[in-house]
């Protein structure tokens, strides 16, 4: 009877005899120095992802420290590149698989009948999955994400935030395992290589920085709204969409709260106990207008004038001052039917509860009644259909 | 010495990452979630591994051997860009589809990959046109 090791190693060797050595199949363009090249440009890409995620995370979460009130574009800016660069990303990621690709036919390296040299290639190879599959993961939903298609069925927001810690961490090891080889990579002359691919490899580097850069081109007026009439690939383009001049991500009637808009009135609870305000009671109030911009988590932004009622303001008929603020929605069940207004927000001037868009009544679908919009804030959290504000 | 430090502080750095990933998935990310996340790690995996880049390298082998060297960028390039078109353009098709809600709907993408599609076949031809002749024509394609 053969023993395990036996049997695990004599299919093995076989199979490997028959496999084409990866230099035999690697194309002109499959090389370390491009794999090495191209991986600059991903891995910061990558980078500047996972730390623009991170601050819209943190801004996301009820403990979030990272944002204030100001600058009021703040969120708007590093949102509008979390998502530009991680469509960048999408053919980067293409290229450096294309042309690390032949490598997954590599060899153990050293003494094969050794078991550490084994598991080191084995490590590796598991390693190499995990990183193509995480990189594939976080760029397809993040692509799914931003079209609002949420085919995936699996809850966004903490898988994306788990999977970006592994996706980076899987590159920082990657980038130890191989640093010797990328070194090497970096510095080899290319002349001394191939003498006549120098101009195809640098060809192929110039041609996936120009498509990245062509889908940036093509998508950042999302972000930067003088290049709005460029923004064909955004999911969005802010100034092209006229439902009182800014898009809408979620509508009354996928929210659930269009039978329940007429007989709407505010309630606000504080230490002093609690105020209910009608319609009428609040256009008696000290009225204000802001123009501050709406930054949605999927990339677009736009700036509008919101009129209404400063959320201090609202927040002092019932005794609070210095207070984070639980903001109420009519909807029901959603991520973003309670939020947190910290209270340096509340305390802010612009942070107001806003009745009107660029001077029209709200539509339902922009959160008719009332909203709040503050500055410096996600989309997501510039909550709609408010119903109730409670100090805590 | 100094490469050294610098690929232990990446390995215990990304390490450290990498579990704390793995511990955001086992904690914040629900139990039925896990299976649809490890499907869909699993299908990315194999049909890159698999499907996708045998593809590209079966192309490389039986178009690019018959193109001449200095055809070959501006060709990959194109099918580079029209990937990335693709993807968005399938993407932007399914989710106007499953949009009911007008108001809500995503920009239409036909418009968007004709425009983009016609710059990046400008831009290749362009770029063929401009390379100057090479002479050899290498030996591996792909």
């Amino acid at each position: 009877m053969p023993s395990l090791a036996v049997m695990i190693k004599w299919p093995t060797q076989r199979l490997l005899r028959h496999l084409p050595e990866p230099d035999t199949i690697a194309g002109d363009v499959q090389t370390p120095a491009v794999v090495a090249r191209i991986g600059m440009f991903l891995g910061p890409a990558f980078g500047i992802c996972f730390l623009t995620g991170l601050i819209s995370h943190n801004a996301q979460s009820d403990s979030g420290v990272l944002l204030g009130p100001r600058p009021v574009w703040g969120y708007r800016v590093t949102q509008g590149i979390h998502v530009a660069t991680g469509i960048a990303c999408l053919p980067l990621l293409l290229a450096k698989i294309f042309a690390a690709y032949p490598r997954i036919l590599s060899r153990p390296e050293g003494d094969t009948g050794k078991k550490s040299a084994l598991l080191w290639f084995a490590a590796d190879k598991l390693l190499i999955g995990v990183l193509t599959a995480a990189g594939i993961v976080q760029v397809a939903t993040g692509l799914f994400n931003v079209f609002q298609w949420y085919v995936f069925r699996f809850d966004f927001v903490p898988v994306h935030y788990a999977i970006a810690w592994i996706a980076m961490g899987a590159i920082l090891i990657h980038v130890a395992t191989r640093l010797p080889v990328i070194t090497r990579a970096l510095r080899r002359p290319r002349a001394a290589h191939r003498s006549d691919l120098p101009t195809s490899r640098r060809g192929f580097i110039g041609g996936v920085l120009g498509v990245a850069g062509g889908l940036t081109l093509f998508s950042i007026g999302q972000t930067i709204g003088p290049l709005d009439r460029l923004a064909l690939l955004a999911p969005r383009r802010p100034r092209s969409v006229h439902l009182q001049g800014v898009p809408v991500n979620r509508t009354a009637a996928q929210a659930g709260v269009t039978a329940r808009l007429a007989d709407w009135s505010l309630t606000i609870v504080g230490p002093d106990g609690h105020r209910e305000l009608d319609r009428a009671a609040l256009a008696a109030l000290p009225q204000t207008a802001v123009r501050l911009p709406i930054a949605c988590v999927e990339g677009w932004s736009i700036g509008a004038e919101w009129s209404g009622v400063r959320i201090k303001d609202l927040v002092g008929l019932v005794g609070g001052a210095g207070h984070d603020v639980r903001v109420v929605s009519l909807e029901r069940g959603s991520r973003y039917a309670r939020t947190i207004l910290p209270a340096d927000f509340v305390a802010d001037e612009r942070s107001i509860l806003a009745f009107k868009i660029n001077g029209e009544v709200l539509h339902p679908d922009h959160g008719f009644p009332a909203r709040v919009i503050a500055p410096n804030r996600p989309g997501a959290l510039q909550t709609k259909w408010v119903e109730r504000l409670e100090l805590l | 010495m100094t490469i050294g430090i610098v690929r232990g502080a990446l390995a215990v750095t990304g390490s450290c990452a990498a579990g704390y990933g793995l511990y955001l998935v086992l904690t914040r990310v629900s139990h039925p979630d896990w299976f649809r996340l490890a499907r869909w790690g699993l299908s990315a995996w194999l049909i890159n591994d698999l499907v996708l880049m045998p593809i590209s390298l079966l192309l490389g082998h039986l178009v690019l051997r018959r193109v001449a060297q200095r055809r070959r960028m501006p060709l990959r390039i194109g099918l580079l860009a029209a990937g990335s078109l693709v993807i968005i353009t399938l993407i932007a098709v399914g989710a106007r589809a499953h949009q009911k809600n007008a108001t809500a709907e995503v920009s239409p993408p036909l418009p968007a990959v004709l425009i983009t599609g016609g710059v990046t076949v400008a831009v290749v031809i362009i770029a063929e046109l401009l390379q100057r002749p090479q002479r050899g024509k290498g030996t591996a394609v792909g």
